[in-house]
Formats: structure tokens, C-alpha cells, sequence
């Protein structure tokens, strides 16, 4: 039941902007540990960068590993803000409305972390800055357009542009409201300048939306391509157990997956820590439950089939690789985990109907998605690399150290850091989105029936 | 060996190797012109290891030290693989030496997002040190495992530096490196065949392996060179040579003739198992 | 976009209930065409059967059919349960359009049980089975495949017993066999509800199988064939394409329904055009997607085995179909249906649609007939590559002659079941109201959980 928010105007404005105006103890707690994390993190990087990557726990011939996982990851967990947004904006769903500022959010900040990890990755940081920008016009030595890490950045950056204009363009309207709401006059006149002279007019409302729409329909491509592009990191090769045609869409699908099941992690989150009880209801989770429902059994479905090609060929080489990642011991844990919490608790638990509307349940599942989605990189990404070669003299093993576990935190830290301070400065609930929904809410009688309905743009 | 004279012009040769355009794969034809190679006899292959450490000697590759063998961390630009075949006792050790095999196909080459890896029109599969960035994906691509990355500065304990070899860069930290099939002494016999105004000659090159390989197993030449020992070799045996995991279709510049085997039995999937694809 | 016609629905949809007043009516020479169509297809078939039984070249065309049949008229009914899954109003008046197909589908077994009688067997070839030997690949695509035919036979039944069973009296009359027939159909409230639960899960049902029968049918019939053809995307692509197809045989019937029934044709206009484009742009979007995602890695990964394969679907052997395919699928569909007259327009969407119906026909002949004519299909790769397997003269009249039957049955079953959903209409317009809001009018529609 799509129940509409009730609120007037002034108790809606004033409880959606109210985590901006105000500071709880809380704040400066969280904000303390993360950024702990963060400076452990910053101490790992500079030493990396003096002593090389012996710290972390590559060998040959398994060159990539933890830190690769979790940029995998964290563009997957983008994935969130876009297929939110742009795509229930395109189909009008109405439940929308208050997930999407902070769907877009996550998709900042999870790229804004997630660009880092290949640049610390790299054995010379600072030789990628060199090389790549500015271009080496002088000596006609450019970048290799065939390489998949040069397709990378540009989807990447690419995204992330259009992404935050998605956000501006969306957030305009709010960020006039808190200019009129500012309490201070420093701060009226931040959010005075960030809002770009909004009044409300007929023409910039008519501008803003347009925008939003076309935006919306620009970024969708370019949300496919960005894990496509991800996905060809490996399949380009012919490491066998990387090879494999089907890996875009699966990692595409499985990035929705893991990303629309973070977005409702983050909605709990903000529901009690905010106090939105209002605003993010158990309509909107039991939404994006139904959702999950299909794009994670498409995702299985990508899954099985990335598994069956693999054996298709019964390639030994190929067979290997899946033998390592399902059955071999320290990799059969793994995969028993990953398919546990990514499928097989999440899905049937969503297909109640009480659960679906159950922040608590909602909550451990989609985190236990977001576990076992990490894990499901992890394990396309090694054990492809430990058994790589049909020359099985040169089998490797990887075990991560302790820099890539505290690299793997951080990053953690790093994104809840940044949803955190964007919560503080600006409006994260999309208040004049929300209140459209108020308006443009609508009911219908059928017979004794009293139907919950919305107009149509 | 030489004179400062002619060591000064294979410098000059290497920066002006490095400096040229990158050229593209339409540019670099296989079956014209130079392409070096080599000839892998497992025949005469006894797994002594002096390749290897002739290899380590003349290229300047830090010292495998216990510990870093241990962390699988160790560079060996050539290595023998050891395959067991048969049951004890009946056990045979078999050898394969694997180094870079300078594919016409490379799969490192088109993933290097800086063109650190490239192909050179003598059919050598270069790296250039000072353009890797060490995204490490060319190691990734490889199917031979050949590249090795460098995890640290290498260093060499106070009498051991100097046996560096003056010619062969020291690789820095965060950088991959691989076999360049002794691309120093290639540089040289050109500077040398130059000022004498004439071609290389067959055999006028040696890697180090080859030089020191007592069997005479490795043998290293122009394979479009009809004249050159291995190329000859090569057409000889015909019926004994294969490539290296030939259905990745790399298209390698290094040729393996098969062990000849009078007293067992050898099965074709035993020796696929091997890695070697009859 | 308001369709006028929501506002009439409401009183030409009253009682006393005229099922047939919505049928398809053809003209006497459109019908004799169809016929005749349909009798040469049959007459191919039985041909076919007697000729050929067994050689697996002679059976490449026919798969090709088989294949297109599986693209168009079994994907179509999805639009159907799509939409209704996700609550879309715009598709309404389509429904029972894209439904009616299940019929037609019904042919793809029939070309099943020859084309999988000359199969090979599974032991030195690539395939999805590993071994697992109870009846596969026969037994086990064949049971695939009419579960699903059967699921569509029932969703079309179920979906259109509330509109033939007409007033509750006219069932209770009925005797025992026909009112089971009918599911006793009285409209009770638990009925409803009952039909409504039916309806979601067996189409969800019937989302699954149609995805997993593309993937058993496009790998034994193709993939497995071929040595060194290893692609996993392929079953998706074949799907997903299968739907691009599906949506604009929809439209293309649709507007043809406009055309020769006019009862029907004031529920069928430019708002379903509209809607369904968008889904039809990026349809065309994904077929793009799907190839290159194909393509790019094997082209990139160069194993010489699964070049040679690329190189008999796109590059070499097949060439022509597969440009005609990129043209008439692709490139032209995405240049005409960026413009917003086109997509809002049922004619003109009709003719994108058209296109994109022929060219699925080359789709499937460059990637179905080099396998099925592929005189050596074991090992894991090719040696050479095979020659291109053209039609002969009765391999073009079997594709006609059985196509045109698939319009055939279609017709049939459209003059049988009312070709228009009434009872999901009416609910639709009952949910759907207009507004006064500001100074324009806006559509309200309602959203029951």
C-alpha cells in the first residue's frame, strides 16, 4: 500500500532539513572513529608509497587481489544512485521520491573511494598522475586507447561528472529552501550562492525538471558502461575463468544488486539516525525489496551461467579455476558464504511480505547481500589469477595482509565519512521532491475501495 | 669487450629505440625482417640452472634471497619448471626452461594502459622501465607468468654491487620486469655491425642463457633468418617442435622441440598436463 | 497523452456481453491468403519430415524458424506479464495482443522433435549437459519447452476466461466439462483474487522458463555445435534480442489490428506506441550491448578457437546476414525511433517494428545454420572454417510456408479469444480518472497495492 506522506509544508521542511541546522553528540563520535580509520589508512599509503607494495599480500603470479576486490566493489555499490534515481524517475514510480537523494549520494562517494584504490595500487602512483595528465603531447607518447585501464577512467570520471550534476540539478530547489531556513547569515549566504538564484519560478521549475528527466535518460548508458567497462578488466584477457562474454551484464546486474541493497541499508540508517520516521516508510524499503527480488534472481541467473560456460569448454585450465573457487578448502568457505548471503537467506526471506516491511530483518539482509556480494568479487578476482596458467608449475596462492584489510576499512570509512558530512551541509532528504509527491498524491474510489493514486507528468 | 666508443653509441641506440614512435601492429611484420628468437631443446635439457643464473648475473635482477622464494616473490626472468612424471619409482623429472616468449600475439602488450609494453620491429616484446606505471596487468595477462613486479628497491650487499652489469638498468621499485632477451647485447652487435658496415651475422648474439646453457639446449637466433642454426633446427625437427600453450594463439618466439624419450612411454596428455601442447 | 477512448471503454465493455463483437475480422481474400500460407507450411513440414529426417543440414532452416518462432511469438506474451508485474497502465489494451501469441508458439514444438531427432550426440562436443545422461539434450529441451508453451496456453486461458465466460447465469448453465473449462467462472471476489495470484506468479513463471528454454535451445541447437563457440552472453543475447522482437511483433500487430479491426482498433493508438517505444529504444539499445559485449571480448582475448567461431556468425561465413541483421535490428530502428513522431505514432512504429521483425530472421540464420549445417561438430575447435550453408528453394518455402502458419494460428486464436482484455481494461479505467490540476488537466492513476 503506496500510502502517501502525510506532513504540512512547515513541518515537512522543518524535519527534513533539521540534521542540517543541528549537531548531535553522535556526529562528532562517529565522525572521530572514521576518521581513526582513515589516518591508519593515510599511514599504510605513505608506506606504501616510500617502500613499495611489499606490505600487501601479493606474490607471483596473483598480482591483483584485495584492493582490486574493493574497487570492483565500490563501483558496484555506485550502481545504487543511478538505477534509484534515473530509472524510477523515467517510470514515474512514485516510491521514489525519498530514496533518491541519498541513492545519488552513495553513488558519490562509493566513486569518489572507489577511484583510489587503483591508484594506490599501482607500483607508481605518482608516475599514473604523470603520464596520464597531462597528456605527453610533446613525445607522441599517449596512453594505450586498446587498454581496458584507460576505457576505466574515462567511464569512470564520466559518471561521476554526470552524476553530481544529476545531484545539482536535483538538489537546487533544496538548497534554496535551506538558504530561506538558514539561521545564520554566513551560511544563508553559501547556501544563497550554491542555489544559483532559485526563486520558484514557473521557468526554473519547468528548467530544473527537464533537466532532470534528460539527465536522467543521458545517464543511463553511461551508468551500463561504467561496470562493463569494470567487467572487461578482466574478461579482455584470456585468463581462463576471467574469460567470459557473459561478464559484463553479470557484473552490471550484480553491481544493482549489491547496490539498491546498500541504499536500503542506508535508508534504516537515516530512518532512526536522522529521524525520518516520517519520510523513509516501510513502503519505500518493502519497494526496493520487491525490486531486489528480481534484479538478485536475474543476477543468480548470470551467475549460473558464468559458471556453466566456464565448464562448457571443459577446458582443464578453466575446470581448475572452478574447482579452486568452489571446492578447494580455503575457497569453499568462501563460496559457501557468498552464495549463502547473497542469494539464498536474502531472497526467500523477501518474498514475505512481513519481512519486506521489517526495518530490522531489511536491514540484516541487505547487509548480509552487500557481505556476500564483496566476497563473490573476491572470488571472481584470485582464484582466477592463482590458477591461471596451464603451467601449473607456476600456481600461487594470495592471503591479504593486514595493510589491505586496514585499506579495505577505510574505505568503508571513507564513504560513510563523506554520506555523513554531505548529510551535514546539505539537505540529504530531497525536500521540494518530496513535497511534489504530496502534491501530486491522489486518491481513487473504486466501489468501497479508496485507492492511493498519483498523477502522471 | 668494447670500446667506450661503441658502448656510448649502444646507449644511444637504446634512447633512440625508446624515443621512436610506438609503432602500431600494422607496422611490425612477422615474417619480414628480423625476428629474434629461440630454440628450446628439452632433448639436451639437463635442468642445471645456469641459464638462470647466468640470466641473474647479466641483467642485474635482485638477489633471491630464501625469504623471498618463500613469499613466492623471487625473479627469475628464465626458470626451469621441474614436472614429475610417473609413479615411484618409475618417476622421471622432466625439465622446461620458460622465460618471456616474445609473442607475435602478446596479450600483455595491448592492456599496458601506458604503452609500457610494446612490440619493437625486431619482434622483441619490450618493457620500458621508465614509462610502467605497474598497474600489474600485463602480469595478469600473461599466460606464461613471466613478468615478475618489483616490490621493493633491490639492493645488493657491499661486494655484490659490483658485479653490476653497467649496461642493464636497475629496475626501481613498483615496476615490472621480464626477460628482454639480452636486448643490451642485441643493441651492441647492431652498433658493432653497423660501424663494420654490414648485417648481423648469425650467431654474432647471445643471451646470457644461451651463452651459458652447457648443452647447447637453448639456441638463439633470426628465426626469419632461413641461415641461422636454430632456424634450420627448427624446420629440421619439425615433427619434435611446438609452442607453448599454443592454443592461446600468442603466436611466441620461442620454439620447444619435444624430449625424446627411448625408455617410457610419453602419454600426449601427460605431457599437456606439463603445460607443453603437442 | 489522455486516450479519448478510456471514457467509451467503460460503456461499449457493459453487458449484455458481446465477446465476438471485439474479434478479428478479415476479409475473405486476406483469410484465403493466410490459408493458403498456412497449408504450404504445412505441406513444407510434412515434406521436410519425410525427406529429411535425421539430416541435421537439411534441418538448419527449420531451426532458423524455430528459433524466430521462439523469439517473436513466445516472447511476445511477456510484454503481457511485464507489464502487469510491474503495474503498468499504458500497456493495458496490448495484453491479450501480446498474449494471443502463446498460440502460435505452440509451433515451435512441433519443429522441435525432428530438429532435435537429428542431433548428434552430446559425447566429444562442447555442451551444457556434462555428462548428464537421462534423456538429454531430447527429453530434456523438449520438456523445457512445452512446459512453457503450456504456461502460456494457460496464462492466455485464464487471463481471457473472465471475458468469454460472461455473465455469471451463462456459466451456471453450463455443463460439467464446459463450466470446468470456464474454471466455473462466476466473478466470486475469491476468484479474483485467485486469478490475479495466478496470473502474477505463473508469469513470473513464465519470465524464468522463457529465459531458461532460450538458454537450453540457443546452446544445443547452436553453441554446442560449433566448435570453439564458447560464449556465455550468447543465451542472454538470444533472450534479450527475443524480446526486442517480441515487443515489435506486438506493435506490429497492433497497428495491423487497428487496420482490419476497427472494433478493436479505438483502444489501440498512439499512447501504447508511445510507452512500448521507449521500451522498444532501449531494446534496440541492448541488442548493441549484448553483441558488442560478445564480440569485443573475443575479438580482444584472441584464442584462436573462439575467433574462428566469431568469424563464421559475424565476420566471414555469414557476413551479409549479420550486416543485414546490424541494419535492419540496430542501426536503422535506433535512427528512426530517436525522433519522438515516430515512437508516438502506432503506424510509423509499426514499420520500425517490421524491420526489426525481419531482421531477428537474419539473426537467427547466422548463428543457427552454421551449426545445424556444420558437418563436424566434435572436438573444441575447427580446423577450417565451414562453408556458408545457403538455402535451397524448399528451405525458402518452409520459412514462408510456415511463418505465414504462425499468422495463421494467430489469426485463428484471435477470431476464437476476444483480442482485447475487457475485464483488465475496465479495471484499468476504473483506476485511471482525469483532473483538473492548476490550469491543465492531468491523468490520476491509481495504484492498488
Amino acid at each position: 500500500m503506496q500510502e502517501p506522506v502525510v506532513a504540512d509544508t512547515k513541518t515537512s521542511n522543518r524535519e527534513l532539513l533539521d540534521f542540517v541546522f543541528a549537531w548531535p553528540a553522535w556526529f562528532f563520535a562517529v565522525g572521530g572513529a572514521l576518521n581513526g580509520l582513515l589516518v591508519a589508512a593515510f599511514v599504510v599509503v605513505i608506506l606504501m608509497l616510500m617502500f613499495g607494495l611489499q606490505f600487501l599480500g601479493y606474490s607471483h603470479p596473483v598480482y591483483w587481489g584485495f584492493l582490486i576486490v574493493n574497487f570492483v566493489f565500490w563501483i558496484g555499490v555506485s550502481h545504487a544512485g543511478i538505477m534509484v534515481s534515473a530509472i524510477l524517475r523515467l517510470t514515474q514510480a512514485e516510491w521514489r521520491r525519498p530514496v533518491t537523494r541519498a541513492a545519488e549520494v552513495l553513488t558519490i562517494f562509493s566513486l569518489l573511494t572507489a577511484v583510489q584504490f587503483p591508484l594506490i595500487h599501482s607500483g607508481r602512483p605518482w608516475r599514473t598522475m604523470y603520464w596520464t595528465f597531462p597528456y605527453d603531447w610533446n613525445r607522441g607518447a599517449w596512453p594505450n586507447p586498446r587498454s581496458p585501464l584507460v576505457w576505466d577512467p574515462s567511464a569512470i570520471f564520466t559518471y561521476l561528472t554526470s552524476t553530481i550534476l544529476f545531484v545539482y540539478v536535483a538538489l537546487l530547489p533544496d538548497l534554496a529552501l535551506a538558504r530561506d531556513r538558514a539561521p545564520n547569515p554566513v551560511s544563508r549566504a553559501i547556501y544563497g550562492v550554491l542555489a544559483m538564484g532559485f526563486r520558484g519560478t514557473t521557468r526554473q521549475w519547468r528548467i530544473q525538471t527537464v533537466a532532470g528527466l534528460l539527465l536522467s535518460a543521458i545517464i543511463l548508458p553511461i551508468f551500463v558502461s561504467v561496470h562493463s567497462i569494470v567487467s572487461w578488466d578482466f574478461a579482455v584477457t584470456s585468463v581462463p575463468g576471467w574469460h567470459n562474454t557473459i561478464f559484463a551484464p553479470y557484473f552490471v546486474i550484480g553491481a544493482v544488486h549489491s547496490g539498491v541493497s546498500a541504499v536500503v541499508t542506508v535508508m534504516i540508517v537515516m530512518r532512526y539516525a536522522f529521524g525520518l520516521k516520517r519520510f523513509i516508510t516501510r513502503d519505500h524499503i518493502d519497494s526496493l525489496a520487491r525490486l531486489l527480488i528480481v534484479v538478485a534472481t536475474v543476477w543468480l541467473f548470470f551467475f549460473l551461467l558464468d559458471f556453466f560456460f566456464g565448464l562448457y569448454g571443459t577446458e582443464p585450465a578453466e575446470v581448475d579455476t572452478w574447482q579452486r573457487r568452489l571446492v578447494e578448502p580455503p575457497w569453499v568457505v568462501i563460496a559457501i558464504t557468498f552464495i549463502i548471503c547473497a542469494y539464498i537467506i536474502p531472497v526467500p526471506m523477501w518474498m514475505f511480505r512481513a519481512i519486506r516491511r521489517n526495518f530490522f530483518w531489511m536491514f540484516v539482509t541487505t547487509i548480509l547481500v552487500n557481505v556476500g556480494m564483496w566476497l563473490e568479487r573476491y572470488m571472481v578476482v584470485v582464484p582466477a589469477l592463482e590458477r591461471k596458467s596451464g603451467l601449473t608449475f607456476t600456481y600461487g596462492d594470495y592471503a591479504p595482509s593486514l595493510s589491505e584489510f586496514i585499506l579495505v576499512a577505510a574505505s568503508f570509512a571513507l564513504v560513510i565519512l563523506g554520506f555523513l558530512t554531505f548529510s551535514k551541509l546539505l539537505p540529504i532528504m530531497p525536500a521540494a521532491d518530496i513535497k511534489e509527491g504530496q502534491i501530486l498524491a491522489d486518491r481513487i474510489r473504486v466501489g468501497r475501495a479508496n485507492v492511493p493514486a498519483a498523477m502522471r507528468e | 669487450m668494447s670500446s667506450s666508443a661503441n658502448e656510448a653509441a649502444a646507449r644511444a641506440s637504446a634512447v633512440s629505440e625508446m624515443g621512436r614512435t610506438i609503432p602500431t601492429d600494422a607496422e611490425v611484420p612477422h615474417s619480414e625482417g628480423v625476428r629474434w628468437g629461440m630454440v628450446v631443446d628439452l632433448d639436451r635439457c639437463t635442468g642445471c640452472q645456469a641459464c638462470v643464473v647466468a640470466c641473474q648475473a647479466e641483467n642485474n635482477i635482485a638477489l633471491n634471497e630464501e625469504q623471498r622464494v618463500l613469499e613466492r616473490r623471487a625473479k627469475t626472468w628464465i626458470r626451469i619448471e621441474r614436472y614429475w612424471e610417473g609413479e615411484f619409482p618409475n618417476a622421471k623429472a622432466r625439465f622446461i626452461p620458460v622465460l618471456c616468449q616474445h609473442c607475435g600475439n602478446a596479450p600483455c602488450e595491448t592492456v599496458c594502459p601506458v604503452w609500457a609494453t610494446y612490440h619493437n620491429r625486431e619482434g622483441l616484446n619490450v618493457q620500458v622501465y621508465n614509462r610502467c606505471i605497474g598497474t600489474r596487468f600485463c602480469a595478469n595477462g600473461c599466460p606464461y607468468s613471466v613478468r615478475y613486479f618489483n616490490f621493493w628497491n633491490p639492493e645488493w650487499p657491499e661486494p655484490m654491487n659490483n658485479q653490476l652489469n653497467p649496461d642493464v638498468t636497475v629496475r626501481t621499485k613498483g615496476i615490472i620486469e621480464k626477460c628482454t632477451f639480452c636486448v643490451q647485447r642485441i643493441n651492441r652487435a647492431h652498433v658493432t655491425a653497423g660501424t663494420e658496415g654490414r648485417e648481423i651475422r648469425p650467431g654474432e648474439v647471445q643471451p646470457a642463457c644461451a651463452q651459458s646453457c652447457p648443452t647447447s639446449a637453448l639456441v638463439f637466433a633470426d628465426l626469419n633468418n632461413p641461415e641461422s642454426y636454430p632456424a634450420q633446427l627448427a624446420e629440421a625437427e619439425a615433427d619434435r617442435s611446438y609452442t607453448l600453450l599454443e592454443h592461446f594463439g600468442t603466436d611466441p618466439g620461442v620454439i620447444y622441440l619435444k624430449k625424446v624419450d627411448p625408455h617410457a612411454e610419453i602419454h600426449e596428455d601427460e605431457h599437456a598436463h606439463a603445460g607443453a601442447h603437442a | 497523452m489522455i486516450a479519448p477512448e478510456a471514457a467509451g471503454l467503460k460503456l461499449s465493455l457493459r453487458p449484455p456481453y458481446r465477446p465476438q463483437a471485439l474479434n478479428i475480422s478479415l476479409n475473405q481474400a486476406g483469410i484465403a491468403l493466410l490459408a493458403a500460407l498456412g497449408l504450404l507450411g504445412i505441406v513444407m513440414y510434412v515434406v521436410k519430415l519425410i525427406t529429411a529426417w535425421g539430416d541435421r543440414a537439411e534441418w538448419a532452416y527449420p531451426t532458423v524458424v524455430l528459433m524466430f518462432i521462439l523469439s517473436t511469438a513466445t516472447s511476445a506474451p511477456l510484454i503481457a506479464y511485464a507489464s502487469r508485474m510491474a503495474k503498468g497502465y499504458w500497456a493495458l489494451p496490448l495484453r491479450r495482443v501480446a498474449a494471443l501469441y502463446a498460440a502460435p508458439s505452440l509451433l515451435s514444438f512441433v519443429l522441435l522433435i525432428p530438429i532435435m531427432a537429428s542431433l548428434p550426440p552430446l559425447e566429444g562436443r562442447s555442451n551444457l549437459w556434462f555428462g548428464f545422461s537421462a534423456g538429454a539434450p531430447f527429453l530434456t529441451d523438449a520438456l523445457a519447452l512445452s512446459i512453457l508453451l503450456l504456461t502460456g496456453m494457460a496464462l492466455l486461458w485464464f487471463s481471457a476466461v473472465p471475458d468469454l465466460a460472461g455473465p455469471p447465469s451463462r456459466v451456471r448453465a453450463m455443463g460439467r466439462w464446459q463450466r470446468l473449462l470456464y474454471l466455473n467462472w462466476t466473478g466470486t471476489a475469491r476468484q479474483w483474487k485467485v486469478l490475479r495470484a495466478a496470473n502474477l506468479t505463473l508469469g513470473a513463471f513464465y519470465l524464468m522458463g522463457y529465459a531458461f528454454v532460450h538458454m537450453l535451445l540457443s546452446t544445443d541447437l547452436g553453441q554446442s555445435l560449433l566448435p570453439g563457440w564458447r560464449s556465455g552472453i550468447f543465451p542472454v543475447y538470444s533472450a534479450v534480442t527475443g524480446i526486442q522482437a517480441g515487443i515489435a511483433i506486438t506493435l506490429l500487430t497492433a497497428a495491423l489490428m487497428r487496420r482490419f479491426s476497427p472494433e478493436a482498433g479505438r483502444f489501440l493508438g498512439d499512447e501504447q506506441a508511445a510507452a512500448l517505444g521507449k521500451i522498444l529504444v532501449a531494446a534496440t539499445l541492448m541488442w548493441f550491448y549484448f553483441f558488442w559485449s560478445d564480440f569485443l571480448l573475443i575479438w580482444y582475448a584472441r584464442l584462436p578457437s573462439e575467433v574462428a567461431a566469431m568469424q563464421v556468425t559475424v565476420a566471414i561465413t555469414y557476413i551479409l546476414p549479420f550486416v543485414l541483421t546490424a541494419v535492419l535490428m540496430f542501426a536503422l530502428p535506433l535512427g528512426l525511433l530517436i525522433f519522438n513522431k515516430v515512437r508516438q505514432s502506432l503506424s510509423l512504429i509499426a514499420g520500425v517494428s517490421a524491420l526489426i521483425v525481419v531482421g531477428i530472421l537474419f539473426d537467427r540464420i547466422r548463428f543457427f545454420v552454421a551449426p545445424m549445417a556444420n558437418p563436424s561438430p566434435f572436438g573444441h575447435s575447427m580446423e577450417t572454417l565451414p562453408a556458408p550453408y545457403w538455402p535451397n528453394a524448399l528451405d525458402i518455402l518452409f520459412m514462408i510456408g510456415f511463418i505465414g502458419l504462425m499468422f495463421a494460428v494467430f489469426v485463428y486464436a484471435a477470431s476464437r479469444i476476444p483480442v482485447l482484455n475487457g475485464w483488465e481494461m475496465r479495471q484499468g479505467s476504473m483506476l485511471r480518472k482525469e483532473r483538473t490540476f492548476m490550469k491543465t488537466h492531468v491523468l490520476v492513476i491509481g495504484k492498488p497495492d
